[in-house]
This record gives C-alpha cells, structure tokens and sequence, in this order.
C-alpha cells in the first residue's frame, strides 16, 4: 500500500495531469501527410479541392488525421498528368503557381507561410486529369526559435489576428 | 477609434454578379467569399451580444444557388491572417438556417481580423455543385462589427 500525504497527492495528479495532456506534436517534425485528386479534372478550368481539415490522406482511414499538424509549412506537388495545372494554396484565387505537366514543385514557408486546403485548376484544354495523376505531399518541418517566440508572442498577446 | 456596426453584402467578399462561378465539393470547406480588411481596421463577425437578459444581436443571412437552385449544406464564418495561414471558424449553420426569413443571430466575437487578414465565408455542400453568383437569389447580408483607427 503506497502511503502519500495531500501535498504529494496533488503533485502526483499534476504529473499525470502534464503526461495526460502534454502535447508536443505542434513543436515536431510531422509524419508526411500524401493527398491525391480522388477524382478526375475537366479540362479547362476544371477544379479539385484538397481540404487538410476533412479529407483522408492517401493509405489512411482517418479523415482529417492531419488536421492536428496544420497549417503545415512544407509541401511537394507531383503532377503526373499530361495537363498543366495551377495550384492555389489555401484556396486563395490571386496566388497560383504553375505546375506543368510531368513536373514536380516543392514549396516551403519562404513561399507560402503555411498550407491548410490547396484548389488544383487543370488549365489543359484537351486533357483531363485522371484520378490519382496529381499528389500533394504536406509536411511540417520542427519548430524553429524564431516561430517559438513568434508562437509565444502571439499566444500572450491574444485577440485579433 | 471608432467603432461601428456594418452590414456586408455579396459585393463585400467578391461574390457580386460578375464574379466567375466557382466549383465547391461536398464533404470539404470551400471558401465561397473573401472580405480583406482594409488599412488601420479590425473587423469582428456579428454585432450585439446576450447581456442583463436583453438580445441586441443582429441576424445575418447566406444564400447561395447552383443552376439547379438553392445550395445546401452548411455555412461557416471564419477569420484568417493576412498569410491565409490560420483559418479560424467563428460560427457554423446549416444553409436552411441561413437563409431563412430573418437568418439566424450573429452577434459580436471578440476574434477580430486585423489590416490585411481577412473575413471569410465557407461552404460545405451536401452534394458536389457549382456557385452561380450571377443568380437572382443569392443572399449575402452579415453583420460586423468595424473598429477604425487602429494603429
């Protein structure tokens, strides 16, 4: 029988209390969360939406697993398709960036800051995009201490973004 | 600093009649609209709030339309930075409830968007379609809340 008088009883609760609740996983390296258009493209301004909130990352049987780790800070897209596409990440419309076909583009936070959904546009006039012929791969890099102090700024300071 | 209520309408967040219609998915947040917030500004969804047992707030109301009629789904109110890298929902409803005779009560959240960020709308349609901005029906009124003279 383990004896603890009240002061250790509490401690001991706020031991389990951090182990319990301690999340660190905003601060690491993040596993590799791969997405695909699971469905075709039209041509001609055709679009897909890749949505990191509700959407199952490819060999996962968890929508949204990788909403915990957005926004993500790194992401490769693979065009496989024989159309030339536009990605707009976080759906914002003003910001695309060309993939031409059979390339591949990688982008950190020095170009986007961080990745929550992305819009792929086929801009082919004669191709569709197949089913798959697109991957985009979100990751996010360890913390740096410049985004710690930024996060911890932030954090104190509150309110309006 | 000034602050005041504002009510928003489709042109507000570039979903005016001219604007290009835009495939959303269903099961996935699309965002629908954008309203950046102008210079020295924060703009706060709603307006009103629940105090001493009296309801000041203002309803707003959402309706979009495909080229088969109304759109439904869900509607959320979200705030994001000028990164477009947080994105924050403030309030979520169900498209019947939004566009019904007085909307639903969107009072004031104190998570404003500063100069540069933005307020926007997402949608998540129960079935895969295409938003007809040009439709006679569609309904944008949102109430905010305008604080000016930030610096």
């Amino acid at each position: 029988m383990v004896f603890e008088t009240k002061k250790q009883r509490i401690v001991n609760s706020l031991k389990v209390a951090d182990v319990e609740n301690a999340d660190g996983r905003e601060f690491q390296v993040s596993p590799l969360f791969p997405y695909s258009n699971t469905s075709a493209i039209a041509v001609s301004s055709g679009t897909f939406l890749i949505d990191v909130e509700t959407d199952t990352p490819t060999g996962s049987n968890r929508a949204g697993s990788g909403f915990r780790y957005s926004p993500f800070n790194n992401c490769r897209v693979v065009n496989n398709s024989n159309s030339d596409i536009i990605v707009y990440p976080n759906q914002q419309r003003a910001q695309g960036i060309l993939i031409t076909k059979k390339t591949a583009q990688t982008m950190d936070n020095q170009v986007i800051k961080g990745f929550n959904s992305m819009i792929i546009e086929n801009i082919d006039s004669s191709n569709a995009v197949a089913v798959n012929e697109v991957r985009v791969l979100f990751w996010k890099d360890k913390v740096t201490t410049d985004e710690l102090v930024k996060s911890i700024h932030a954090f104190i300071r509150g309110g309006h973004k | 600093m000034g602050q005041f209520p504002q009510f928003l309408t489709p042109t507000d967040f570039g979903m005016s009649t001219s604007a290009t219609a835009i495939s959303v998915i269903t099961g996935k947040w699309n965002e629908v609209g954008r309203k950046t917030v102008g210079a020295q500004q924060i703009l706060n969804w709603g307006v009103g709030t629940i105090a001493n047992g009296v309801d000041s707030r203002r309803n707003g109301r959402l309706r979009l339309d495909s080229l088969a009629g109304q759109i439904t789904g869900k509607f959320r109110l979200a705030r994001t930075d000028a990164n477009a890298e947080i994105l924050e929902p403030i309030l979520e409803d169900n498209t019947t409830n939004w566009s019904a005779t007085n909307g639903i009560p969107v009072g004031f959240d104190g998570r404003g968007a500063k100069e540069d960020s933005a307020l926007v709308i997402l949608l998540n349609p129960d079935a895969t379609t295409t938003v007809q901005y040009t439709d006679t029906d569609t309904t944008v009124n949102l109430p905010v809340t305008v604080t000016t003279g930030v610096r």
